[in-house]
Formats: C-alpha cells, structure tokens, sequence
C-alpha cells in the first residue's frame, strides 16, 4: 500500500490530489497548518491529518515524526504555496514588490520545499517505491515569459514566477542527486482555488 | 557622462568591472559593506565609494539618497552575490542542503538584488539611457541543469543555482515592465574569484567582458535577455 502525504491539503488542489489518491488506494496524509480545518478535510474523505506548517522547522520536524509513527512515507506531494497576491487580489507588479514581500512568496514556495523534503528523505529512502512531486506552474518557465505568443508573457508578477523558477532548479538537482527518487515539478494549469481568488479557468 | 552602480565592488568580478568601466570613462560607485575594504578598493580604482550591505533596507535606501544627491545614476550592476559554500570550500549538495542555507543564499543573491534595483529605480527613471545588469551564472539556466552534455549539469548545490533561476526570472519581468531601460542578465563563466574559493578556471579579466558590455548597452540594445559572451543562454 502506498503512503502519500500532501502538504497544504485541505482545500484547493492539494484537498483534490488526497481525494483523486484515496480513491486510486493510497493512504493519504493530509498536510495542514490549522488543526481544526485539517481534521475537517481529512475525515470525510478518509485521509489521516498530519500537523505541518513548512516555514516552521519544528512543525515539519514533527510531522515526520508522526507520520514515521505511521507507518512510513511512499510519496511525498509538495503542494503548499501562496501566490503572493495583494490583500485585494491583484499582483504586487514589479516596481511595487519588495524585497520583504517576495521573501514571504519564497519562504512557502521554496525554502518550505527544502525544508520538508530533507525532513523526509530518511522516510523516502526506506519505501520500495520512493517518489516526490513538487507542485509548480507553467509561470515557473522563464523561456515562456519572454515570449510574447505564450499566455504567460502578460502575468505581471514576480514573487510567485520567480518562486517557482527556483522550485525547478532545485526539483532537477535533487532528481539527479537521488537517482532512485522519481523526483517531477508539475504544472497543474491555472486552476480556480484560493491560492487565485478562484479566477482559475 | 555616465554614472554607474557597482554592488560587491570591493573585489572579484565587482572590482574588476569598475576598473573596465572606470577605464572606458564612466563614473562609478563602488557599493560595499565594509567602509575600510571599500575605501582601499575605491582609492586604487578611483571611484567613489558608497557603503551598501544589499540585505539590509536602511543602508540601501540611505546608498539611494546619496547617489540621487549626488546626481543620479544611469547604470546599475547588481553584481554581490554568494554561493554559499561550506567547509573546506565544499559545494553543499542536496542531502546536506537545509531551507536556511537556502534563504541566506537567496537573501543576497535574490532579495538583495530586488531591494537595491526596488531602491534606485527612481534614480534610473531619471536617467536618458537607463540600464541594469543582473550577475546571474549559467548555473541558473534549467535547461542547461536539465542538460547532461553541459557541465553545469554536474554542479551538485541546490541553493545558488536556484538563486539565480530566479534571479532570471525577476530580470524578465523587470524587463518587461519597464521597456524603457536595458535590463539584462549576465553569466561572466567560471572565474577566479574569492566566490567559488578561488577555483575558476578563468581570469577576472575575462568574467567582467559580459558584465561591462551589458553595462554598456545601447538604448537600442537588447533588453530582458540572458547572455554570457559568446551569446544568449538557453533559460
């Protein structure tokens, strides 16, 4: 049986990824910062809550141990990221981002990344079938954001591109360090959840 | 006349483009976090020396009301960057990389580069002929990362070449943003420098060519762009 945890996983595409997992027959670990909302995602759809908050070295450090307490970890979903939006929705453009506001996109989006997956690298490297997927976005693709046919090319923002520019590189470094690791950056579209005010199509 | 902004200038690649900047008549700042270091740096190249430690807000706006005292600036070379080595000059790799060694890395390379260009951008949109050169490293390109026949393909750190990934991206959408200025990325190669604890293979001479040739561009020349100096670099 495959164990699979998903951080940030009680809304959005993080809650869909358990459900779609479940459904295929994986044991799923829903990864959540709030116990509370947590435990409400996880329970009707039959996942385990797991506690995580990945800009928290204690937190991740606990989870691991949990789910170790478990049983074990298979696969690893990182799937945790804010977009970096203004409290109105719109994007911080480039003459308005600071240096403050994109350290809050990285500190989820990549420096969480980081954090979680060296946490469960000894939990991964005892599965059979060790596998991790890091949840990027076709803004990550810096070739098409200089090319004024892509959809992309408009998106005025820079934390959250910029983040996930960062989550490639360092999904290809580790994929070559750990050649056993099945180890993917995915983008999922853009995608009506939260994380854009739902204006994904 | 054109004045010039030079990050990390008290030594390496930073020195080493004041002095070929200096050199073909441009006024340049030295920006350095050490006021002796920068002195000595400054007084050898003759430039003016203004002190700038890119992680730390007040000292870069305090570096933007000076320079904007002083009369503007019409280039900015965001060239201080780490790469975070460890002991005995070690790459750290992916099993030994942790999210704090990462955001160190990132807080130079990255978030200091954003705050600096955030600080001046007022200084440069006073300029006529506006430029901003971001120091990346091919070790940002994730098709080259992804590429076994390119040697960056075996660099095995995790921290810097994501730092200058997406260093490239900010370049991008600076760029697009602002059309008016030349704002390009740069990768000077592998250089001797006290960076990589002295193991690059070519000189400073050599690694400031792209850096300075950038810093020279046209107003109509190339803009959001990343080129080493044999050309553009896949992304």
């Amino acid at each position: 049986m495959t164990r699979t945890l998903v951080t940030g996983a009680n809304r959005g595409l993080g809650y869909e990824t358990a459900r779609q997992l479940i459904a295929a027959g994986h044991t799923v670990y829903v990864g959540a910062r709030d116990p509370d909302r947590g435990r409400q995602a996880a329970e009707p759809i039959g996942a385990r809550f797991v506690e995580i908050d990945v800009t928290s070295d204690a937190s991740v450090t606990a989870a691991a141990i949990a789910v170790e307490a478990f049983g074990g970890l298979d696969v690893l979903i990182n799937n945790a990221g804010i977009a970096g939006r203004t409290p109105e929705g719109g994007f911080a453009t480039a003459a308005e981002e600071t240096a403050d506001s994109l350290r809050t996109s990285f500190e989820t989006n990549v420096f969480g990344v980081v954090r979680v997956i060296r946490a469960f690298l000894p939990l991964l490297e005892k599965s059979s079938t060790p596998v991790i997927v890091n949840v990027s976005s076709g803004l990550s693709l810096t070739r098409d954001l200089v090319r004024g046919d892509s959809p992309t090319y408009l998106y005025p923002g820079i934390g959250y591109p910029a983040s996930k520019a960062a989550l490639n590189v360092i999904t290809v470094q580790y994929a070559k360090a750990f050649p056993g690791i099945r180890i993917n950056a995915v983008g999922p579209g853009f995608t009506a959840t939260d994380l854009n005010g739902h204006t994904g199509t | 006349m054109t004045t010039t902004l030079i990050t990390g200038a008290n030594k390496g690649l930073g020195y080493e483009t004041a002095r070929q900047l200096i050199a073909v008549g441009h006024t340049v700042y030295i920006g350095c976090r050490d006021p002796k270091r920068g002195l000595s740096a400054a007084d050898q190249l003759g430039a003016r020396l203004v002190h700038l430690d890119v992680t730390d807000d007040e000292s870069v706006s305090a570096a933007a009301i000076f320079i904007a005292e002083q009369g503007g600036l019409d280039v900015l070379v965001n060239n201080a960057g780490v790469e975070g080595r460890g002991e005995h000059n070690s790459i750290i790799d992916a099993a030994s990389t942790t999210a704090n060694m990462v955001r160190e890395v990132f807080d130079t390379n990255v978030f200091g580069a954003v705050r600096v260009t955030h600080a001046f951008l007022p200084l440069l949109q006073r300029s006529s002929t506006p430029v901003v050169v971001n120091v990346s490293s091919s070790l940002g390109s994730l098709t080259l990362a992804g590429s076994p026949e390119s040697p960056t393909y075996h660099y095995p750190g995790v921290a810097y070449p994501a730092s200058k990934s997406a260093l490239n991206m900010i370049t991008v959408q600076f760029a697009k943003q602002f059309p008016g200025m030349r704002i390009n990325a740069v990768e000077p190669g592998y250089t001797n420098t006290d960076l990589n604890g002295r193991t690059g293979t070519q000189t400073v001479e050599e690694g400031a060519r792209i850096i300075v040739h950038m810093a020279r561009t046209p107003t109509d020349g190339p803009t959001g762009g990343y080129y080493s100096v044999h050309g553009p670099i896949p992304w």
